[in-house]
């Protein structure tokens, strides 16, 4: 009827003049040719140049290593590359010699290192190498914590000194450097003729702006703290003086600097995290210091200096480098480019090394280790690593843990050869000091073993009067499968001797906090126990002065537990006096005694780092000591 | 219905406002802050208190929590979205360069899941109770149990270690030239992997669905008429049917923008899925909030086109 007529164009028309099913196809069109377009368009393209893709490390803790290898004036044995012959694969042909240090030579108390003269590589130029990489919070040198960023910096910027496989520092964009008796005064000449890729020249007035930048305090940068040795540093980071005393630099090639108090690993400071790398000043030095962090040369970092240059940055995606043809610092790299694939899950990136779209996969899981080598496609190399797996106790509330007796139950109690043997598959040693290299130092002999003795660790209980029905609370991070598996294990280990230890599970940010940020000067974090994988211990036996000397109590230090003997902090003190290697092993054999009988720690042990890589991949030498397997990434190259 | 949409329109403000203090308030109960969150223990034991106070009175930290919100509204309706805590980008160029990624993998996904539950609900509907009803019922269910991120690793182990016939993660292969096919090869797992999870819940609608509509007395009407059964079917049943899928994928709308942080971890997919969890993990506030504000819009927004589809394409709905 008519009235029916009316009503259903006012109903069914609620958008005037078009038809519902004019509407319906419009919406279908629409959404049609959006997904057409989506299929058909990507705004990521790579660019189109081949490239070397590598893995990256993960963020272990590469805080301070401190071997001391440069200021001694005996003569110190040349540690060239045929003697790092650390990686069995480093029999490919083209494995260049360039790594080699040359021994520090020394005349009238000054010692002068020189650069190493790279032998000519054998491996083919071009190519391009895939590495894993994590997601990294910056890649701008002043700012990065992480040991990932930096090794992805190390292939884009040159540094005065950078540290070798054996963790010992060469001269990298100096040609010689020389330090004085007193191992106050360190003057570096830089190599002739060394630009930036854009052409302007590096010199010396680089080095210097680097240097005041990173220890303006309004910079707010990572390595402000280690630069602060440099006379005059600290009044000129709170801008109360216009220059720093201590950093001189009396023409284009050269600078000297002199430091506050002598230190003889000086050389090991500015090599820490891959170098500090030379920033250029004629781009940055508009840059307001507190802007540095959010310019964007923080995610663009170029024109740089060193080996590689940047070249295009994908977020979450990859960062490539690409070889630098004006390098000046030495051989040019043989690589086009290396990507570093971000990677989040360790299972993704195993799975891209299989199928040949990961090239290098370093810190490997260990449970992965068996699969991996029976891939013809890979290898496969194990090698120790500088870090502890411990366990820290909080010395600063009341507990039975003061009592040292109890300290050493918990080491006869916890099966430690053992888990090292059925859960990290043999892949580490069970350590009792943290005394454990480098090589001149070696593991002291004479330490008390601790092997597992349940018998013995529930009489010491007896003898303290430990009171088993107490319970104390475990802090860690899960997410690794060896610490998820390992725990448990201790745990019932530990509860069949009585000791009743609760696992308690944080994630990052709040462990950080009730271990480190949480505690003052004067008071502990919130926690009992500890369990802490880091360190660079191997690296120098000074290392250890950060985790129990009184002076490194956290916050600002390693010192977890607020752990004091004057006793141990006396031989660290001495330790650091001498650069003779011959008194300072004897020393610190004392203090892995003293450490060993005391137990501030449950040392548990120093795991391996696995590295897995492509065969087409040469030049690969994994560093024996260190998580930096990109050392000498310029030296890479790769097999058709 | 243009004062309908307007009423809803003038209602999504307070809302927008409520959600957006809501999470403010939770966001900042969470243990941390994004300057703990970003170095290692071993790090902050280096850098020390000075550095850690020094980064937070750079983050803003130190305000009280009111001021902070406020200052937050404030910079919001300027247009500027903020710098992201962690890398102190601005957080509209994080946004921007995951979008297109996302709205890839999210719209196939999206696709699939439609191409394969509406002819298979279909077909399950119309053949009841029938060995294929029965196999797709219970695949359905099984699809929906199976986490995906299982799914996507059985699929990255199958297709690409196995049988080697697609790559196993990321966007495109790094270093070669860029082109459609390398593009569409990478997209396929991902997207075929979560199209079927979001298939099943889908299958299970459309089935009902059409079961509810076969019932009817006009499909009576029409086969009485003497149709053919196929014009039945896909001329009256179907889109009768497909009503409440309509709102159902205008609802599914959000997560084309939103992203999918498993998937996109398994797949390497650089997405807004993976900057949300990234956020969350490092305490990134600011990016949080600038994540939940464009997600809480696109819900609002959907939900009215839900509503004003519903109306158009149902002449029986209106709105005063």
């Amino acid at each position: 009827m008519n009235h029916e007529h009316d009503d259903k164009r006012a109903i069914g028309r609620p958008l005037g003049s078009m038809s519902r099913r004019g509407f319906l196809t419009g919406v279908a069109a629409a959404a049609g040719s959006a997904i057409l377009a989506a299929c058909g368009g990507s705004s990521t393209a790579p660019t189109a140049t081949t490239a070397a893709t590598v893995a990256a490390t993960k963020p272990a803790a590469a805080v301070s290593p401190a071997a001391s290898a440069a200021a001694s004036p005996a003569a110190a044995a040349p540690t060239t590359a045929a003697a790092s012959a650390v990686s069995p694969t480093s029999a490919a042909a083209s494995a260049p010699a360039a790594a080699g240090t040359t021994a520090p030579a020394t005349s009238g108390g000054t010692t002068v290192v020189t650069a190493p003269t790279a032998a000519a590589s054998t491996g083919a130029t071009g190519g391009q190498v895939s590495v894993k990489w994590t997601k990294p919070a910056t890649i701008h040198p002043l700012f990065s914590t992480a040991g990932i960023e930096q090794g992805a910096e190390r292939q884009m910027f040159g540094a005065l000194v950078r540290i070798n496989d054996k963790l010992e520092p060469i001269a990298d964009l100096a040609e010689k450097i020389e330090i004085s008796g007193d191992a106050k005064t360190y003057t570096f000449t830089l190599k002739k003729g060394l630009t930036f890729s854009d052409g302007k020249p590096l010199t010396s007035a680089d080095v210097a702006f680097t240097i005041e930048r990173a220890v303006d305090k309004r910079t707010g940068s990572y390595w402000r703290g280690r630069l602060l040795a440099l006379d005059g540093a600290a009044d000129f980071g709170d801008q109360k003086a216009t220059t720093i005393k201590g950093l001189v630099t009396p023409d284009a090639n050269t600078i000297k600097m002199t430091l506050t108090n002598p230190d003889s690993t000086w050389l090991i400071t500015l090599g820490d995290f891959n170098g500090l790398s030379i920033l250029p000043k004629h781009i940055l030095e508009s840059t307001a210091p507190d802007q540095m962090a959010k310019a964007p040369f923080a995610f663009a970092p170029t024109p740089s200096g060193g080996a590689f240059t940047f070249a295009d940055w994908k977020a979450d995606q990859y960062l490539q480098v690409k070889r630098n043809e004006t390098y000046a610092g030495g051989p040019k790299a043989k690589l086009d480019s290396i990507f570093f694939k971000v990677i989040t899950q360790d299972d993704v990136g195993l799975a891209q090394l299989e199928s040949g779209e990961m090239d290098v996969f370093a810190a490997v899981p260990v449970q992965e280790l068996d699969r991996l080598r029976k891939n013809p496609n890979l290898t496969v190399v194990s090698v120790p690593s500088p870090s502890v797996t411990f366990l820290a106790f909080n010395f600063g509330r009341n507990t039975p843990f003061k009592d040292k007796r109890v300290r050493q139950a918990m080491m006869y109690a916890i099966d430690r050869a053992g888990i090292v043997k059925s859960v990290l598959n043999g892949e580490g040693t069970a350590v009792n000091s943290t005394i454990i290299g480098p090589d001149w130092m070696g593991i002291p002999e004479g330490l008390n073993q601790y092997a597992f003795d349940p018998n013995k660790a529930k009489q010491l209980l007896k003898d303290a009067n430990f009171n088993s029905s107490a319970k104390f609370s475990l802090i860690y991070i899960p997410g690794t499968k060896v610490t998820d598996t390992w725990l448990p294990i201790a745990q019932q280990q530990l509860k069949d001797v009585g000791i009743n230890v609760d696992l308690t599970q944080l994630d990052g940010t709040e462990y950080t906090k009730r271990l480190v940020t949480g505690a003052t000067p004067t008071t502990t974090g919130d926690f009992d126990i500890a369990e802490v994988d880091g360190g660079v211990f191997r690296a120098d036996p000074n290392v250890s002065a950060k985790y129990f000397a009184t002076v490194s109590f956290v916050p600002a230090g390693g010192n977890y537990g607020h752990y004091s003997n004057p006793q141990v902090d006396d031989l660290f003190k001495q330790g650091v006096a001498t650069p003779d290697k011959t008194q300072r092993k004897a020393i610190y054999t004392n203090l892995a005694k003293l450490l060993n009988e005391e137990c501030p720690w449950v040392f548990l042990w120093s795991p391996n780092s696995i590295h897995a890589y492509n065969k087409r991949l040469q030049g690969f030498k994994p560093s024996s000591y260190a998580n930096t397997f990109m050392w000498n990434a310029e030296e890479w190259s790769v097999t058709k | 219905m243009g004062q309908y949409i307007l009423r809803r329109l003038a209602i999504s403000i307070p809302v927008l406002i409520g959600i957006t203090l809501a999470t403010y308030i939770i966001v900042n109960l969470a243990p941390g802050d994004p300057v703990t969150a970003l170095i290692s223990p071993e790090a902050a034991a280096s850098l020390g208190p000075d550095w850690v106070a020094q980064q937070r009175e750079q983050l803003g930290l130190n305000k009280p929590l009111p001021v902070r919100y406020v200052l937050w509204i404030k910079e919001i309706g300027r247009g500027n979205l903020g710098y992201s805590a962690q890398d102190r980008q601005p957080i509209a160029k994080k946004i921007r360069e995951r979008l297109w990624p996302t709205l890839r993998l999210m719209g196939m996904a999206l696709l699939i899941a439609l191409l394969i539950s509406v002819p298979v609900g279909v077909v399950s509907a119309l053949r009841q109770y029938s060995v294929l009803d029965y196999v797709v019922t219970i695949s359905g269910f099984a699809a929906i149990s199976i986490p995906s991120f299982f799914l996507g690793l059985v699929g990255i182990y199958l297709f690409s270690l196995k049988l080697g016939w697609l790559p196993t993660s990321g966007l495109a292969t790094v270093g070669k030239p860029h082109t459609l096919g390398d593009s569409l090869r990478h997209l396929i797992l991902p997207a075929f992997v979560l199209g079927l999870a979001q298939a099943a819940p889908l299958i299970r609608y459309v089935r009902s669905s059409m079961l509810e509509v076969i019932r009817q007395d006009y499909i009576n009407v029409a086969r009485a008429k003497g149709l053919r059964e196929r014009a039945v079917i896909y001329r009256h049943a179907l889109r009768n049917a497909l009503i409440p899928l309509v709102t159902v994928v205008a609802l599914i709308l959000p997560l084309l923008l939103g992203g999918t942080v498993i998937i996109e971890q398994i797949f390497q997919w650089p997405g807004m899925g993976t900057l949300a969890i990234t956020a969350v993990k490092g305490r990134d506030y600011p990016v949080i909030m600038a994540i939940n504000l464009i997600t809480a819009v696109m819900i609002l927004v959907s939900n009215l086109i839900a509503d004003i589809l519903y109306a158009v394409i149902d002449p029986r709905i209106k709105y005063a």
